[in-house]
């Protein structure tokens, strides 16, 4: 391989750290207008009266919008394409708030700083209603009727036989649970539109997943013909999914609409953690079947997710949940039952790894509690269950491909010293410090086949100086995957990567797609490159041949040049077959491809900690952390690397010490600011080895798969496993604070 | 009020300025350098930190009436000529850079540490910018960049 393989920077990486590459909150539009947003102060109201005089009076002030002056239409913001059934829940600004931090109104001015004055001048008067804080208030019936289409969605689903069971077998049943959490990506949510009323035609600036999701959304709620809106994606200053829904986009978009102005709306932090979207609360009571020779026979898990006022994508979030227990063990029968719940709290969304992390921490320490019960190494336990090559996905009736989970745990396993490391695990604590080794493993997909719209559209471009240009409907979430394709086209051409140019989602300019998520952009975009890549090299053979009146067939393509197989010294470069296509020909030098994902492979990954528990402080420390992952084929090994690290970080700081819950139950109010939110910082944050298994899959470009999503699945669950084994307790919650180890240590002693 | 001040070795002067108007508005949108980011507002991310008087402070916590009189380098202002700076050269090397929101502050907070200390150990590093938090990366792509740049050897205290 010339290309993929070695480390590259992002592709804008240099722009970056100039401080010059614009994304959307740094955008200035001409006659510009720039909101600051008025929300909920409680969980569950209904709006009397708002008074904006204050707010009017203020110089640069140039309206207030609010739930009495504006539409009453109501959207999904997960509703992104046809085939997703979700109701329309919410208003652009709401009469009828449903938790804190829900719009009720906005101020417009002419500048950022005198719209956010503003909002403090709104007087709001509510009309209190009960108000439901968990899933068990509403099934107490506490919110009935908030929604008319009802307040609870429920799946239930049996995939096998359910084997029968002997006396000898391990029954247990385990109960997990985690707090609401927020993605913290440091760009807050943001976007920036801007109506022509002459034209009708409507252009939007997000940092989003998916320009035809989100056109989708706007066009149907605005009532504006799809190919008169023009959806762009700006520079994403990080998403790990909270960016994939369509939240500010109908609001900013219809604000433009009806002032006929450009309109910028940046959250503020606590926004983006409470008016935007949250991973949701879960827990999950499960029940694991196992021989006494370790094989897991069934599996039954009831799930109760809290969805937050909107439901959103937790209706599918909550099903997912139950189809990802199946991507990393092979067992006989699974029973699901899962509920996404209606209440009084910020709406929960996707997250990276869409359910799978919360999968992985409840059947991981399933295992762990049955490894201890069936006195077997966890590792050895796991090796007895995982999907092997030839396995069958019983939802998607497809192959998991060349899946390499069994390697990750031994080369973890070895690399990390797993049995010298857990031995010496009580010689190293001592009355106060508590060492302990963990692992966990998980898995995950890789593009949305069979369901949805799941095909990519490519078009490459040859220009007149020779370069070639790559579009496609991609959409960089800050990890790379620009970068990636530059190399995959660059591999297929033998022409340096930084030398091509991709392009990223714009509906006026690149093709239909469904979208970045489900990590399908290298595993399925990746692909579709390759296909358009060879497709291009067709037709730059074909111009050749007619350029020199010789025979397609005694031809050859070599990094950007074609010469006569038999007289290499006759040879033409892309730029001469280019100009020959233009003038010679009247042709242009392209093509375009589609592709449709024809798999689904697995994509896995165990991880190894080792912790130290502070038994005075409660603090645990990351003391040393191993990720092993089975990649396919690594395309740019440095930001896999890079993502990788910073999943950990993340997962760490989900199982240690980030939560939003309310510090005052009862109010509705969850944590709103990074003061009280605690995410790991550069002294906490452990180092972290990175292992990649290569082998690279039948589907993927070059045999790559996806890493973004699968490099989170197992963290939180490998600190569980580690916390655990260093104090010899049971905790099956996350996050781990302080405050509940010191407690349960409390407990313990008395 | 009145307000003069040096800004990426250029003096910029204000004859009616708000008192409270914040450093990070008055670079962001009153000389539209769009570089300086704001991802909390009150000091606890890091992202908005700029160079003041040869330190690393957060932008959105300082006010117009705090500095008269003051240099404040920006991460427009390092690279010289067009030339970016080595550090600025590491971080891109590295692979320390993913969504980039978290970089102009990272940038100018481990930028400050080297101008006070030439060769920060690891730790010293870490410590530097334990109030930048960058979501993507896990920092040691980060911490690598700066240990490049420095000429001592590398500490290899645990973190
Ligand atoms: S924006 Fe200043 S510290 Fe976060
Ligand atoms: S690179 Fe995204 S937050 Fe640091």
């Amino acid at each position: 391989m010339k290309y993929v393989g070695k480390g590259y920077s992002i592709h804008d990486a240099e722009s970056k750290v100039r401080g010059i590459t614009t994304y959307a909150g740094d955008l200035r539009l001409s006659r510009m207008v720039h909101m600051a947003l008025v929300t909920s102060t409680l969980p569950h109201a209904i709006v009397k009266e708002i008074d904006c005089s204050a707010a009017l009076e203020m110089p640069g002030v140039v309206t207030v919008l609010h739930c009495f002056n504006t539409t009453e239409k109501k959207f999904s913001r997960y509703k992104r394409t046809r085939d997703i059934e979700v109701p329309e829940q919410e208003r652009v600004f709401t009469d009828h708030p449903m938790f804190v931090g829900d719009r009720i109104a906005a101020v417009i001015a002419e500048d950022p700083a005198t719209a956010h004055l503003a909002v403090n001048r709104i007087k709001v008067t509510y009309e209190e209603l009960p108000a439901a804080e968990t899933p068990i208030d509403t099934l107490n019936g506490v919110i009935d009727g908030m929604h008319p289409e009802g307040v609870v969605y429920e799946w239930v689903f049996d995939v096998g036989m359910s084997p029968a069971e002997n006396e000898t077998d391990l029954v247990q049943e385990t109960t997990f649970r985690n707090d609401r959490v927020t993605h913290v990506a440091m760009e807050n949510h943001v976007s920036v539109a801007s109506y022509d009323e002459g034209l009708n035609e409507l252009t939007i600036w997000s940092p989003n997943q998916s320009v035809y999701g989100m056109r989708y959304v706007v066009a149907n709620y605005l009532e504006i013909p799809f190919n008169k809106i023009r959806m762009i994606k700006s520079t994403m200053g990080g998403s790990f999914g909270g960016k994939q829904e369509c939240i500010l986009e109908p609001v900013v978009g219809y604000v433009s609409w009806l002032l006929k102005r450009p309109v910028s709306l940046s959250l503020t932090r606590e926004g983006s953690m409470t008016s935007a979207v949250c991973r949701a609360p879960l827990e999950s009571k499960t029940r694991t079947v196992f021989s006494r020779d370790g094989k897991l026979k069934s599996v039954s898990m009831d799930t109760i997710l809290d969805s937050g006022a909107y439901v959103g994508s937790s209706h599918g979030y909550v099903r997912t949940l139950g189809e990802m227990a199946v991507r990393n063990y092979s067992y006989s029968y699974l029973h699901y039952r899962g509920r996404a719940v209606t209440t009084n709290m910020p709406v929960s969304g996707g997250f990276r790894g869409w359910s799978s992390p919360e999968c992985a921490l409840i059947l991981e320490y399933a295992m762990d509690q049955a490894a201890k019960k069936l006195d077997m190494d966890p590792i050895e336990l796991r090796l007895k269950n995982v999907i092997t090559e030839g396995d069958i996905d019983p939802f998607i009736h497809a192959t998991f491909d060349k899946t390499r989970i069994s390697e990750c745990l031994t080369t973890g396993r070895e690399r990390f010293n797993w049995y010298e490391r857990r031995k010496r695990c009580v010689e190293l604590s001592d009355d106060r410090f508590k060492i302990g080794v963990g692992m966990a493993c998980g898995g995950h997909i890789n593009g949305n086949y069979p369901d949805g719209a799941d095909f990519s559209i490519v078009n490459m471009r040859v220009d007149e100086d020779g370069a070639v240009n790559v579009n496609v409907t991609l959409h960089d979430h800050g990890c790379g995957t620009v970068r990636v394709m530059q190399v995959i086209a660059g591999e297929v051409l033998g022409i340096d990567p930084e030398k091509i140019s991709i392009r990223e989602g714009d509906t006026y300019q690149t093709p239909e797609d469904v979208g970045c998520y489900a990590s399908r952009s290298t595993h399925v975009i990746g692909a579709a490159v390759v296909k358009c890549g060879e497709a291009l090299i067709s037709a730059i053979l074909n111009q050749a041949a007619r350029c020199m009146g010789v025979p397609e067939d005694s031809l050859k393509y070599d990094s950007g040049e074609v010469y006569v197989k038999s007289d290499p010294g006759k040879r033409m470069t892309l730029k001469e077959i280019a100009i020959a296509a233009h003038y010679r020909f009247q042709e242009s030098l392209d093509v375009k491809i589609q592709y449709r994902s024809p798999a689904n492979p697995g994509v896995h990954g165990a991880h190894f900690a080792r912790v130290r528990v502070d038994t005075w402080t409660g603090l645990v420390t990351v003391q040393e952390y191993l990720a092993v992952h089975d990649i396919g084929r690594a395309i740019n090994p440095s930001m896999i690397v890079g993502q990788v690290q910073g999943a950990v970080q993340m997962g760490c700081g989900i199982a240690l010490t980030e939560t939003m819950t309310p510090k005052n139950p009862g109010t509705g109010r969850t944590v709103n600011s990074l003061r009280d939110y605690h995410v790991l910082n550069a002294f906490e944050s452990p180092k972290v080895e990175v292992v990649l298994i290569e082998d690279p899959s039948n589907y993927g470009p070059f045999g790559a798969k996806g890493i973004g999503e699968v490099c989170f699945v197992p963290v939180s669950a490998t600190i569980v496993s580690a916390v655990n084994n260093a104090l010899g307790t049971d905790f099956n919650f996350i996050p781990m604070t302080p405050d509940k180890i010191l407690d349960h240590l409390k407990v313990r002693r008395q | 009020m009145k307000l003069t001040m040096t800004v990426n070795g250029q003096a910029v002067s204000f004859e009616n300025i708000l008192p409270t108007r914040r450093l990070i508005d008055i670079l962001r949108e009153d000389l539209q350098l769009k570089g300086t980011k704001e991802g909390c507002g009150e000091g606890e991310c890091g992202a908005c930190t700029v160079i003041m008087d040869g330190k690393a402070v957060d932008s959105c916590l300082l006010l117009a009436c705090q500095l008269e009189g003051s240099e404040i380098i920006t991460i427009e202002g390092l690279a010289k000529e067009g030339e970016l700076d080595e550090l600025q050269e590491a971080f891109v090397s590295h692979g320390a850079i993913q969504c980039g929101y978290c970089m102009p502050g990272m940038v100018m907070a481990t930028k400050a540490l080297l101008m006070e200390n030439p060769a920060p150990t690891e730790a010293e590093i870490r410590n530097a910018i334990a109030g930048n938090i960058c979501r993507c990366s896990g920092y040691s792509q980060i911490v690598s960049a700066v240990l490049s740049v420095k000429g001592s050897p590398e500490d290899v205290e645990e973190s």
